[in-house]
């Protein structure tokens, strides 16, 4: 038997809910939250240890208000408060992806930490038929593929997103997976294939974790656990 | 209000290519509002669709071979087992580490660290160093254990304690008279298996394996401790004399004991999938029953008879709900005559079969028939078989183009059930679920008396409802479900719900859970039902008790190997 800090898929997704919501996460937010971490973590190993980081912060600053303001009719500058987008960047690409049908197909996003969750974002929306690319801001392709690849802390440039709902693209230019192939390898999009190999894989052998985060894990969902007595033993069945 | 169609079942359907029509079916259903409510769910009993009968198909149908090959039983009752089971081309072994008596009668619940016997399925051939390592991490560490990757589950079970204290009494016992109405030899707390502690959770394997089906592992094992039960037994004979070894008839009617808590309460909540996927298939497979059995052939009636049988055995023990325990075995009795009678006049249809019984018996006693139904209708079981891993399969995406208009509309068409439900009373909101800190074991706290409320579990949908339709209501009426949830991202989870209501019915329990007045054994029930467990007994409002692959005959091979190593 070898035995390693390796979580089945399935189970890191069971228990991300709970390790969210001790972070400082809605109930009703941890619940969806749970496949952003569960996906990314698989996919980059990056993002328990992000999760790591948020927690201890009060809960506005894990969850600030993010409000959008539109430039003009056809762009939005999305300024995220300094959150990280392990919370928000599924629900930015969702408020992009419906804005889309009425014509609203770009935003600016800024102040924002944890750009490789937006990995997970990119491969949700286009498994609905959605067109996305996300580029940062001022960055060559080269230091683009870099950006993508690094998924370190440090460097939050503002990233340029642009979307195009599944009516208006031409059929061979949707994004699907799985098996099909991108028209375009972009930055973003070469980190996305990759990224959902290594998902596809973590579901076959499961998630290798890191010590350090396996511990902060077991630990953090023994929070949501309430101290017994003789009273609470009797209401367990 | 029909049942509604799932999306991808005419599909699947057309893949039958089945005689009956798809239409008429699905017209022969009960609407959702009738079979989500709470006191539906209690009455639903364990039918062709139970996760229990499709293992129990599976095993006869693709020849399992499970074959004892290792046992080491001492007399203080600690040891070791190994079965080695052969499924098409994969190999499994079954570890189970057996321990001494503990300082007395262990409950089996979540918050107990010591077990009789703890349990290793794992892929793979048998290696006795893996085996002794395995042994030392799930005996010391318990819940706090890991495994490797192509472990497939742990499991634990206790002994029946009065059993086994019969049989160390030194006293002669024939089993066959001790067991001769059935009852366990082993029993396990909720069937607490795959995909924990670093195991390969079925999802996850691959689309050929055996055992990738939903709750087939968790069922497995239970089949499992119920073989190895026998063979304790067996070993027990063995070594003592005045002990009457069980026949294969008496092994055939004992089964593997279960009880589950309010855990499973807060189980059907969290998976709206499982639930709908559960409902949903059962009650296809009866009305399937009801339309494509219009005579009603002898063996037909004999397998519903059996079943009845079944249910009689453990009806006795029955909650006093809509009818007394000896009340139901009477109407039990009464509905195993209108089937006798069946038989003998010949032709008679299932829909002829039910009105008859209607009149006669209550709901409670009716939806044994219904349940028994399915039994007899080999193509409506398969159907319902393959229909719960597509219900299981949609996620639980939102559609953020939406506008918040249409779905309020949809919510106050589809939810008004909940949105009717008062929870401005103390009594509505009297109860709370909460994991205590003794291994996370489910419990529920009076809401303004016990500590947790702020780290409740969810299980009041109605309120989220609400809270849901309140949102919306407020919005701007431009707004898209995507903006909206960016303003207030905490009810991604209700909308989530909300857009899975759209793809398949019955993803939500109808009812109030919190409310003062509301029974968790209602839904422990249901959920052991779907299992596939039988004679269930309410020990307290929140503890429900039952038995497993009761009546199922035993197809272990049991032939046991002179040892091959022994492990200490």
């Amino acid at each position: 038997m070898n035995k390693s800090n390796r979580l089945g898929y399935p189970e890191l997704r069971r228990m991300a809910p709970e390790a969210l919501r001790m972070i400082g996460l809605p109930l009703g937010l941890a619940d969806r939250i749970a496949d952003v971490l569960t996906w990314t973590e698989a996919a980059t190993g990056r993002a328990l240890h992000a999760a790591a980081t948020l927690d201890g912060q009060v809960t506005q600053t894990v969850v600030p208000p993010v409000s959008p303001a539109a430039d003009d009719s056809h762009h939005q500058v999305i300024d995220c408060s300094g959150a990280s987008l392990l919370v928000f960047a599924p629900l930015i690409v969702d408020y992009l992806a419906a804005e889309s049908h009425r014509g609203v197909y770009s935003a600016t996003l800024r102040n924002y930490v944890h750009p490789w969750f937006l990995l997970y974002a990119a491969y949700q929306v286009s498994r609905a038929g959605y067109r996305l690319e996300i580029s940062p801001v001022g960055h060559s392709a080269e230091q683009a593929h870099a950006f993508w690849g690094s998924q370190k802390d440090g460097e939050q440039p503002e990233l340029w997103v642009s979307i195009t709902p599944p009516g208006h693209l031409a059929r061979d230019a949707v994004s699907r997976f799985p098996g099909q192939i991108f028209p375009e390898e972009s930055p973003l999009w070469g980190a996305v294939r990759k990224a959902a190999t290594r998902v596809d894989e973590a579901k076959r052998t499961g998630i290798v974790v890191g010590s350090a985060e396996l511990e902060w894990l077991t630990g953090i969902i023994k929070r949501i656990r309430v101290k017994t007595s003789a009273r609470s033993e009797m209401q367990a069945g | 209000m029909a049942m509604k169609c799932p999306v991808g079942l005419a599909a699947l359907w057309g893949r039958y290519g089945s005689q009956l029509s798809l239409s008429e079916v699905l017209g022969a259903m009960r609407d959702e509002e009738d079979v989500m409510s709470i006191s539906s769910l209690r009455r639903i009993r364990a039918s062709s669709v139970s996760f229990g009968e499709s293992l129990h198909r599976r095993i006869a149908q693709d020849n399992w071979s499970i074959r004892e090959i290792h046992r080491r039983i001492e007399v203080d009752l600690s040891g070791e087992m190994i079965f080695e089971i052969r499924i098409r081309e994969h190999q499994l072994h079954f570890v189970v580490y057996a321990n001494a008596d503990g300082p007395g009668p262990r409950d089996g619940r979540l918050r107990d660290n010591g077990f009789d016997l703890q349990g290793v399925l794992y892929e793979g051939a048998l290696d006795w160093d893996r085996i002794r390592r395995e042994g030392d991490e799930i005996r010391e560490k318990v819940w706090g254990g890991r495994t490797a990757n192509n472990t497939l589950a742990w499991t634990f079970a206790n002994r029946s304690s009065k059993l086994f204290q019969d049989l160390r009494s030194g006293a002669a016992l024939d089993l066959n008279e001790r067991l001769n109405g059935g009852g366990y030899i082993l029993r396990n707390s909720g069937a607490y298996a795959n995909g924990r502690h670093g195991s390969h959770a079925w999802v996850t394997l691959p689309e050929d394996h055996p055992l990738k089906y939903p709750y087939r592992m968790d069922m497995f094992c239970l089949y499992l401790w119920r073989l190895t039960g026998f063979a304790l037994i067996d070993d027990f004979c063995a070594k003592n004399p005045r002990i009457t070894p069980m026949s294969e008839v008496t092994k055939s009617r004992v089964g593997v004991g279960n009880s589950s808590g309010i855990g499973t309460v807060a189980t059907l909540v969290r998976w709206p999938s499982v639930l709908a996927a559960t409902a949903f298939a059962r009650e296809f497979a009866v009305a399937h029953a009801l339309v494509k059995q219009r005579a009603l052939r002898r063996k037909d009636l004999d397998v519903i008879t059996e079943r009845l049988d079944i249910a009689i055995q453990g009806a006795e023990f029955a909650a006093d709900r809509d009818v007394s325990g000896l009340q139901l075995v009477d109407e039990l009795q009464t509905l195993r005559q209108i089937c006798v009678q069946a038989r003998a006049d010949s032709g008679v249809s299932a829909k002829a079969l039910i009105a008859s019984a209607e009149s006669a018996v209550s709901r409670e006693a009716l939806e044994e028939l219904r349940s028994a139904l399915t039994f007899a209708d080999e193509e409506g079981a398969a159907i319902a078989e393959q229909i719960i891993p597509l219900l299981i399969g949609f996620d639980r995406a939102t559609a953020p183009e939406r506008l918040i208009g249409e779905e309020l509309v949809y919510l106050t068409d589809e939810f008004g059930w909940a949105l009717n439900i008062d929870l401005t009373t103390e009594a509505s909101t009297h109860y709370f679920w909460y994991k205590s800190e003794q291994n996370g074991e489910n419990r529920r706290g009076e809401r303004r008396t016990d500590e947790g409320v702020d780290r409740e579990t969810f299980v009041n949908m109605p309120g989220a409802v609400q809270e849901y339709a309140a949102a919306l209501a407020e919005a701007p009426d431009d707004w898209t479900l995507g903006r909206l949830l960016l303003a207030r991202p905490e009810l991604s989870m209700v909308a989530a719900r909300v857009n899975l209501s759209r793809a398949t019915p019955c993803t939500t329990i109808h009812g109030n859970i919190i409310h003062q007045d509301f029974r968790p054994a209602d839904l422990i029930r249901y959920f052991l039902s779907i299992l596939g467990l039988t004679h269930l007994t309410d020990n307290s409002i929140q503890w429900v008790t039952g038995i497993g692959f009761s009546g199922v005959p035993v197809t272990s091979d049991s032939a046991v190997e002179p040892e091959v190593e022994v492990l200490v």
